[in-house]
């Protein structure tokens, strides 16, 4: 039965990054030097009212390759700031412990902390030993409202099998700042496989409609602040940037665009 | 003749010198006894002095005693001789001889003559005259009489004769030993005549007409001043020769006699210059003629074949009368082709003969043993009128006249005497080429020498491996012109069976006396080599998986004597064997009555961890030549631990003799020393040959034991963590693996841990690169752990890290590097099973191991890290064990934690 479960949210979860990879497929590439990093994410479902905010799913990833076929430097910080017309709802979610969920199995970690699921995505690196032959190295990122030393974070547990069982926890703090970006989800991440692993790829969707004092809430809203009489509006998504072990930091700001829900 | 004819004229000989002796007794004695006057002289025909070398001179020998004016002898009133010669014998320098061969022999009886004072030889045997002067009795005062050749036996070369009145004295020559120099001498001569003096001629070449007039006329007693010419039917051929060769210095004579009545006193009298005071010194050497020829005919003309060998050589003689004898053979090198060697094979049985045993410089008969016998050698020479028949026989090593390794003696018998010519062999020590030296050969004449060398297949030499057109190089030197060889070239094709030579085919023969998985049996490892293929060289041989040996308290011979070979008897481990050369016996050592060969382990030797010692005594025959040390590196394959045997360079040659391997074979039986696979699998032993050229060929055998089934298979495996309990802990795992006896070895071993224990990546340091590991040169920081091996064949065990060492799998191998009297890695694969660790050791040596501990480090250099409480539930690890044998065993055994026990109560303890 666990099995199955555990197998149906999986393909959930593949479905749903499929389904945000269509419709927001665009991505950002930024490059320096022979490194070059492709941006994706957005949110769903796009047409969102011009006034209030309703539920959304968001999504970030990043693809890091060189354009020369060296291994990319380490990635050792990821850096989120979200448009201000998102807004992030934690009131009433559970937090989970870092000691709860590592190590552990993703399902190990979802038992321990269920109600504190707050999105997932995937996981990729290559670890090229000296004398091996490079293999991969994939795992499954649950995220998890957390507290970590008293601090409000997000917890990115990665867990894989591939090629043996591991898990890692990536910390999210949570930040806030004036302007259009208000909020800020910044992760340092440990070296993998000390240091002969890059990672390769991160990508991580956000999203928990939840109900609190009898309330459903969504722990993302938005709205599509288009003008009036315009139907779409575009708008800066976020800015993401990937800072690595080498000290450079690649970034971009994403735009996307909304369209207004219901009449004009 | 009869044998009584042949002994009559030397039995009247000795009677007559017998009847001389009894009247000796009453004489008067003195004791100062001198030759009053005595002399030699060679004249050319024309009278004048010849020192021309090889010339034909007229020879005269001279000699008075002296007369005691004072003295009585018979009462009267003339002077009576005092001393009587008895015995007159004179040394002719060597080369200066007589030739009697081509002239007729008269018989002693006729020359006696007994009846009358006429002796009745025939004219044609006359070859000189005698001047006589008798002092009392009858006959008294000076005579001239022919001096005849008489017919003789077999113990003298030649003997001449002359008669006065009814007495008769004889004249002997004999063949010096040593020098070879020509003596003659009366010995015992009557004194019936009184000898007094006496002036002995011996013509150059008796029937020259200029001897007409001294011819002993037909019935006459005496030859006279003028008397009538005589005529002879004797052959113009020359009887007396001078030396033919031409020394700075004078050559001299040495003349030596006594008296009946001092016949203890000898005058000995060396004389170097003739009477009118020329010395004797010879010239016009490069006037002698010298034309030599030589013939070398191998027995065979297959390559690579055991050969006899014919040898000749020719100096044709000069029997002009005029003109000058041909040179005699002062020295003679003969020089084989590359290739052609002493073959071992020959001296198998073979003896030898001492100094003593041939006797140089004296006449006795050769003492050799008769298995020392190389061939057969006949001489033939103007001088004797039959061939002298005779030996090749191999001299002792070292304990020759040249002091050398190798050397022959020519020996053969003539008349009175016995030739014995030592030769050098002289064998290049890097190719073996053969040369034979000859040197100071007598200076005598001969027409023809011939060796036979003995064929077959233990004949002494080896023709080349490869046809072709080879060549025998001969320089004979002449004692006339002892700096001017003749040189010449003979050539020596080898031409039949010319196949094989380049080839390289070694055979393989490998095998356990008793092929029981697992017992304790001798080993025997063979390599045999086909005749006429490329020789070894070096011999690696990489024995089955599971053929190890037991060194447990086991002796090691000492470093410093395993160069030597001279190990302690407690570190013999076999024996070996071999067999050396070309053809169908080949010579295998050790040979009967010798050392016995021996296999001694040994220590460290380049590189590896052990060496074996091959001693061979390298005795053969009557050679010795010491012992041949031959060390052996054995190594461990440290993955199969498959014993790896590597031999130094075989030796190619010993004292000049090519070493030809045939059989070279090792038997490892020392009791309890060789250990079976306990796999019953076929497996090969594998080897890698070197021929001298550098070819490799790579021959296999395939072996297997059986009986597998006997053997049990059931080892048991323990885990323990150390380590917090709770989540995200980290582990110090240690497992220990234990073996029963007469099980059979562990083959492969795969564990997997339950999903429980995680890795814990962040502590992964660094791994250790195949190269570094190979050079012993691991980071610290890819230790992980350490393990220890305990097996019954070991003084020791085995123990050292456990690395994280890169490797062909996906992940990096799990390394134990095992180190102690051998070295052992033990890799292990690292996957996961089903979301847990595991590990694999794939390929476990065929090795008995009663204990194995493994323990992985904890804290920060641990791999594995709790995903959960270890105290919710026992975990059990998954173990697949899998026997050499074949069969297989699996355990799921409770990992221990440092979990509390719960009491029958529920609570903790």
């Amino acid at each position: 039965m666990r099995r199955r479960s555990t197998k149906s949210a999986a393909a959930l979860v593949a479905a749903l990054c499929l389904l945000v990879s269509a419709s927001l497929s665009s991505a950002e590439v930024t490059q320096e030097g022979n490194l070059r990093v492709s941006f994706t994410g957005g949110i769903a479902p796009n047409a969102l009212p011009r006034k209030g905010k309703a539920p959304v799913k968001a999504k970030f990833g990043g693809e890091i390759k060189t354009i020369d076929g060296q291994a990319p430097p380490q990635l050792r910080e990821i850096s989120l700031a979200i448009n201000r017309n998102g807004k992030f709802d934690f009131r009433g979610l559970p937090a989970c412990h870092y000691h709860q969920i590592h190590p552990a199995s993703t399902s190990e970690a979802i038992k321990t902390c269920p109600d504190s699921v707050i999105g997932e995505g995937i996981f990729s690196a290559h670890v090229e030993l000296p004398e091996q032959s490079p293999f991969p190295s994939a795992g499954q990122v649950t995220a998890f409202n957390g507290v970590f030393h008293g601090r409000h974070v997000i917890f990115a547990h990665v867990f894989g099998t591939t090629p043996l069982p591991q898990s890692q926890v990536l910390i999210f703090d949570l930040g806030r700042e004036s302007g259009a970006y208000r909020t800020t989800l910044t992760a340092e991440l440990p070296r993998v496989a000390a240091e002969w692993g890059y990672v390769s790829g991160v990508s991580l969707s956000l999203s928990k409609v939840f109900r609190y004092k009898g309330k459903q809430r969504s722990l993302l809203s938005a709205g599509c602040p288009a003008p009036g009489g315009a139907d779409v509006a575009p708008f800066n998504f976020a800015r993401a940037s990937f800072g690595f072990e080498d000290g450079r930091t690649l970034g971009v700001t994403m735009t996307r665009s909304c369209r207004v829900k219901g009449r004009a | 003749m009869t044998r009584t004819g042949r002994f009559l004229p030397l039995l009247l000989i000795a009677l007559v010198g017998t009847l001389g002796a009894a009247a000796l007794g009453a004489s008067v004695a003195r004791a100062d006894l001198k030759f009053d006057r005595i002399g030699v002289q060679l004249r050319e025909p024309n009278g004048t002095h010849s020192r021309q070398a090889g010339a034909h001179s007229d020879f005269e020998f001279s000699f008075s005693y002296p007369v005691d004016e004072t003295t009585q002898h018979d009462g009267s009133d003339k002077p009576g001789p005092p001393e009587a010669a008895k015995d007159v014998d004179l040394e002719l320098p060597p080369g200066m001889y007589g030739n009697p061969t081509p002239f007729l022999s008269c018989a002693p009886i006729k020359l006696f003559n007994p009846n009358t004072i006429v002796p009745s030889c025939p004219i044609a045997s006359q070859i000189g005259t005698v001047d006589i002067n008798l002092v009392g009795g009858p006959g008294q005062g000076e005579h001239t009489v022919a001096l005849y050749n008489l017919s003789h036996g077999p113990d003298v070369p030649a003997r001449f004769g002359f008669k006065y009145y009814y007495a008769v004295v004889t004249i002997t020559p004999r063949v010096r030993p040593g020098d070879y120099g020509i003596s003659a001498g009366s010995f015992d001569i009557t004194q019936t005549l009184a000898l007094q003096a006496s002036r002995l001629h011996l013509w150059g070449v008796p029937a020259d007409p200029s001897h007409d007039t001294e011819r002993m006329p037909f019935q006459g007693v005496e030859i006279y001043p003028n008397q009538a010419p005589v005529s002879t039917e004797s052959p113009r051929v020359p009887f007396f020769t001078n030396p033919g060769s031409c020394p700075d210095s004078p050559s001299s004579f040495t003349a030596t006699g006594n008296s009946w009545e001092n016949p203890d006193a000898f005058d000995v009298r060396l004389l170097s210059t003739d009477e009118e005071g020329t010395p004797f010194v010879w010239e016009g050497c490069e006037n002698v003629p010298f034309k030599p020829q030589f013939v070398a005919k191998p027995g065979t003309h297959r390559a690579h074949s055991p050969t006899g060998l014919d040898v000749q050589l020719d100096v044709p003689a000069n029997d002009g009368p005029k003109g000058y004898s041909s040179a005699n053979v002062k020295r003679t090198v003969i020089e084989f082709p590359e290739g052609m060697t002493v073959s071992p094979s020959a001296v198998a049985g073979l003896g030898a003969c001492s100094e003593a045993q041939v006797g140089l410089g004296n006449n006795n008969p050769p003492a050799c043993p008769d298995n020392a016998k190389l061939g057969n050698v006949s001489i033939d020479t103007q001088l004797l009128p039959e061939s002298l028949p005779g030996e090749v026989v191999l001299a002792s090593q070292n304990a020759n006249p040249f002091h050398s390794t190798y050397a022959i003696y020519l020996l053969a018998k003539g008349p009175g005497f016995y030739v014995k010519l030592p030769g050098e062999l002289n064998l290049d020590p890097r190719s073996g080429q053969l040369r034979v030296i000859f040197d100071d050969l007598p200076q005598l004449p001969f027409e023809n020498v011939h060796l036979d060398f003995r064929g077959g297949p233990t004949a002494p030499l080896v023709t080349p491996n490869k046809c072709g057109d080879y060549t025998v190089k001969t320089e004979v030197f002449p004692w006339a012109r002892p700096t001017e060889p003749v040189v010449s070239t003979v050539p020596m094709p080898i031409d039949e069976a010319c196949e094989g030579g380049g080839e390289f085919n070694p055979r393989l023969q490998a095998g356990v006396d008793n092929p029981v998985a697992g017992a304790r049996s001798p080993l025997t490892i063979r390599v045999t080599r086909q005749d006429g293929e490329q020789n070894l060289s070096r011999i690696e041989v990489t024995l089955p998986k599971g053929e190890i040996a037991n060194l447990k308290g086991l002796e090691v011979c000492p470093d410093d004597l395993a160069p030597s070979g001279n190990c302690p008897k407690g570190s013999q481990v076999g024996i070996a064997t071999s067999a050396i050369g070309t053809g169908a016996f080949p010579l295998f050592v050790p040979q009967p009555g010798k050392e016995p060969t021996a296999l001694y382990l040994a220590g460290a030797y380049k590189g590896a961890p052990y060496s074996l010692v091959t001693k061979v005594p390298a005795q053969a025959g009557p050679f010795d030549f010491g012992d041949i040390v031959v060390r052996t590196a054995i190594d461990l394959n440290p993955v199969t631990a498959q014993v790896i045997a590597k031999s130094d360079p075989l030796p190619q040659i010993l004292e000049g003799v090519p070493i030809a391997y045939r059989d070279v074979r090792i038997e490892v039986k020392k009791p309890d020393f060789s250990v079976n696979p306990t796999s019953c699998e076929q497996r090969y032993v594998t080897t890698t040959i070197t021929s001298v050229d550098g070819t490799e060929a790579h021959p296999s055998v395939p072996t297997k034991v059986g009986d597998c089934g006997a053997l049990n298979f059931g080892p048991k495996l323990k885990f323990k963590l150390k380590g917090g309990t709770n989540r995200g802990d980290f582990q110090a795992l240690t497992a220990i693996l234990t073996t029963g006896k007469k099980e059979a070895n562990m083959s492969r071993v795969q564990v997997a841990l339950p999903h429980a224990l995680f890795l814990a990546q962040e502590h992964i340091g660094t791994v250790c690169t195949r190269v570094q590991f190979a050079a012993d040169n691991c980071p610290e920081a890819s230790i992980y752990g350490k393990a220890r091996a305990i097996t019954p064949l070991l003084d020791k065990p085995l123990e050292g890290p456990v690395y994280l060492r890169s490797s062909s799998n996906p992940l990096p191998d799990l390394v134990a590097d095992l180190q102690g009297q051998f070295d052992i890695e033990l890799a292990g694969r690292i996957d996961s099973e089903n979301g847990g660790i595991r590990n694999t050791f794939e390929t476990v040596p065929d090795a008995p191991v009663t204990k194995f501990v493994l323990k992985m480090k904890g804290g920060r250099k641990s791999l594995i890290v709790n995903s959960r409480n270890l105290c919710l539930a026992p975990m059990r690890a998954k173990v697949r064990m899998v026997g050499q044998n074949g069969k297989r065993h699996k355990e799921r055994p409770v990992i221990q934690t440092g979990c509390r026990k719960k009491s029958k109560k529920g609570h903790k303890k």
